[in-house]
């Protein structure tokens, strides 16, 4: 172990790891300003800005490193372009999140020092997880996030919101045993920690020790299904996401959900794609029953986050579509197709959640209710926020010109390429049933009165910012999805 | 010394008795204790690799000593966001957790 220490400078550490290094440093700060500083300067948004320049700083300096490729400690932690987009991805998210909390504090009794350190430590995990290419720091990655994302689902002072975290916890700590459980038959059947190593050896012993290996896939198989939230592994999101803060809603419904794909994708890519045929199945069943059964449980909901929750759900089945073709298209060195399909939908699910859930908190803090009523008139109250919802939900659903209908497009367009036209076509089918949620509030908001008298609904500077963005990408992407799919498609990913 | 098998069997019993727990009990903080059984028998599996696996080493060890640390972390977490629900709730019983369903 000294020896992989032995030798290493800060100059090597800030090569790979300078957006870690920056989020961690600028989170301290934040918990010793949160210590020291007198109430009254507390409240002027300092954390709030520092957080955000860290955030600005971490994207920056990971997007520096495009091109480059570097590890530390043999291996084991390395910088990739993929590592390098998803870095990229999460800063960017909890930018937009933090514009967000800025204004959700002023409303919501909440710890606010607390709150925005957090964000930051989950951030740094959730790069971790990118990034890592080691079980023991793929776990503590995970972790580090997880840990962050249950405290912040449970700060609300509500019972609801401690219900949600307690649910949270309970279901997310099994789900990291079940990891770790897995992880342990990998490590014991390779005598390595590091994912590649790992994967070589594993796919020599495959034959001799085939039971053994398949149970530790199942039991990570399952774990990360319930980190991001795939059926049957979704019971605990729905309540999570309703207890949570409404920003705190988005992170978990963008962030946690992204970083989740950026793991499994790692481990099941690095571990065991040699073998695919005889796993990729199970994610392939995953991947349709979280499509039908995410949005089916959409229609029935009444509450606005809830039936956000709901279709987020239902989001992670589309995302685990490209998982499912690439690891076949592994053999034939089609990979990086599916990667991009897979990290395009990311970004644009990301920023149409988002902003989904920016407008939501303007919504239920005028309303005082998550009901989907509230949405009602909200076109005579305000139109420019329910266009931007009108939107938000219209690209979830697959709508043509935004960034929802090209991910979709990509996603089905890859499951076709390998063979699965039923996937393209339950894609399809599940779009349709989205549609029928979607035009709830739709139907709301621009067709129905206004409750009691129509006033209008002033968004806050900090919120139109977050819709303004979140809108400009989820058009962007959608009117010109070359500028980055060509980005994408020019990359290494994992820098061989 | 006792062969690898039976370290394994083990920690594969303890691992089932844990989620038998963690999804059957009707107390939380006996839903907490099956969770640390869970990982206990994940570390049991790492300490028994790390000395008489395939290929021994002392990273197993390692790796253990920082899954007990996160799962300190974790218990941690989740015994504060029991009191704040024992606060709204007086009760640890999961089945007044029912706030939301569906």
């Amino acid at each position: 172990m000294t020896s992989v220490l032995q030798g290493l400078t800060f100059g090597d550490l800030w090569r790979v790891m300078a957006p870690e290094l920056v989020l961690t440093a600028a989170g301290f700060l934040l918990m010793l300003l949160d210590a020291v500083l007198p109430a009254r300067v507390k409240r002027l948004g300092l954390s709030s800005g520092i957080a955000a320049v860290s955030l600005v700083a971490a994207g920056a300096l990971a997007a520096a490193r495009f091109g480059e490729s570097g590890s530390l400690g043999q291996g084991s932690y390395v910088l990739d372009e993929y590592a390098v987009v998803f870095k990229i991805l999460f800063a960017g998210i909890t930018l937009l999140i933090v514009l967000l909390s800025a204004d959700y504090h002023r409303h919501v009794e909440l710890p606010k020092g607390e709150y925005t350190y957090l964000l930051l430590f989950g951030t740094v995990g959730a790069m971790v997880m990118a990034s890592s290419l080691d079980l023991i720091t793929l776990f503590v990655g995970l972790e580090l996030l997880s840990v962050s994302s249950y405290i912040l689902a449970g700060l609300r002072r509500s019972s609801k919101s401690a219900e949600g975290a307690m649910k949270y916890l309970v279901i997310g700590a099994i789900a990291s045993a079940c990891i770790l459980f897995g992880m342990s038959y990998v490590y014991g059947l390779t005598g390595t920690t590091n994912l590649g190593e790992a994967g070589f050896i594993l796919a020599q012993i495959w034959d001799a020790y085939r039971g053994i290996i398949l149970i530790g896939l199942v039991l990570m198989l399952a774990g990360f299904s319930v980190k991001i939230a795939a059926v049957p592994f979704h019971m605990w999101a729905p309540d999570a996401y309703e207890g949570a803060p409404t920003p705190i809603t988005a992170f978990l419904a963008a962030a946690s959900k992204a970083a989740g794909f950026a793991m499994l994708v790692r481990v099941f890519l690095y571990a065991f794609s040699l073998h695919f045929p005889e796993w990729g199945g199970l994610w392939i069943a995953i991947a349709a029953l979280t499509m039908v059964v995410g949005n089916l449980l959409a229609i029935v909901q009444r509450n606005a986050k809830r039936m956000l929750a709901y279709s987020s759900v239902g989001q992670a089945g589309y995302l685990l579509v490209p998982f499912a073709d690439l690891t076949r298209a592994y053999h034939g060195g089609n990979v990086f197709q599916s990667m991009s399909a897979m990290y395009f939908y990311l970004a644009a699910y990301a920023l149409m959640s988002i902003g989904a859930f920016a407008v939501l908190t303007v919504v239920t803090r005028h309303a005082d209710s998550e009901d989907i009523d509230a949405f009602a008139g909200l076109y005579r109250r305000e139109p420019r926020l329910a266009a931007a919802m009108g939107v938000f939900l219209l690209g979830m659903a697959g709508m043509p010109v935004t960034s929802g209908f090209v991910g979709k497009f990509l996603i089905a367009l890859g499951a076709i390429n390998t063979g699965y036209y039923w996937l393209a076509a339950l894609i399809f089918l599940t779009s349709v049933m989205a549609f029928a949620y979607y035009f709830g509030i739709l139907r709301r908001m621009f067709f129905q009165e206004p409750y009691g008298g129509g006033e209008p609904w002033k968004m806050s500077p900090a919120v139109a910012v977050v819709v303004f963005l979140s809108l400009a990408g989820t058009i962007g992407l959608g009117v010109a999805p070359g500028l980055v799919m060509h980005g994408l498609s020019g990359l290494h990913w994992f820098g061989q | 010394m006792a062969p690898v098998g039976s370290f394994l069997a083990l920690a594969a019993v303890l691992f089932c008795i844990g989620l038998y727990g963690a999804l059957t009990k009707r107390n939380i903080i006996i839903v907490l204790l099956s969770v640390e059984l869970m990982l206990n028998a994940a570390n049991l599996n790492l300490a028994a690799f790390a000395r008489m696996g395939i290929a021994p080493g002392i990273a197993g060890q390692i790796f253990g000593l920082f899954s007990m640390t996160v799962a300190a972390a974790e218990v941690a977490v989740g015994l504060a966001i029991l009191i704040a629900l024992y606060r709204n709730r007086n009760s640890t019983d999961v089945r007044d957790m029912d706030l939301m369903k569906w």
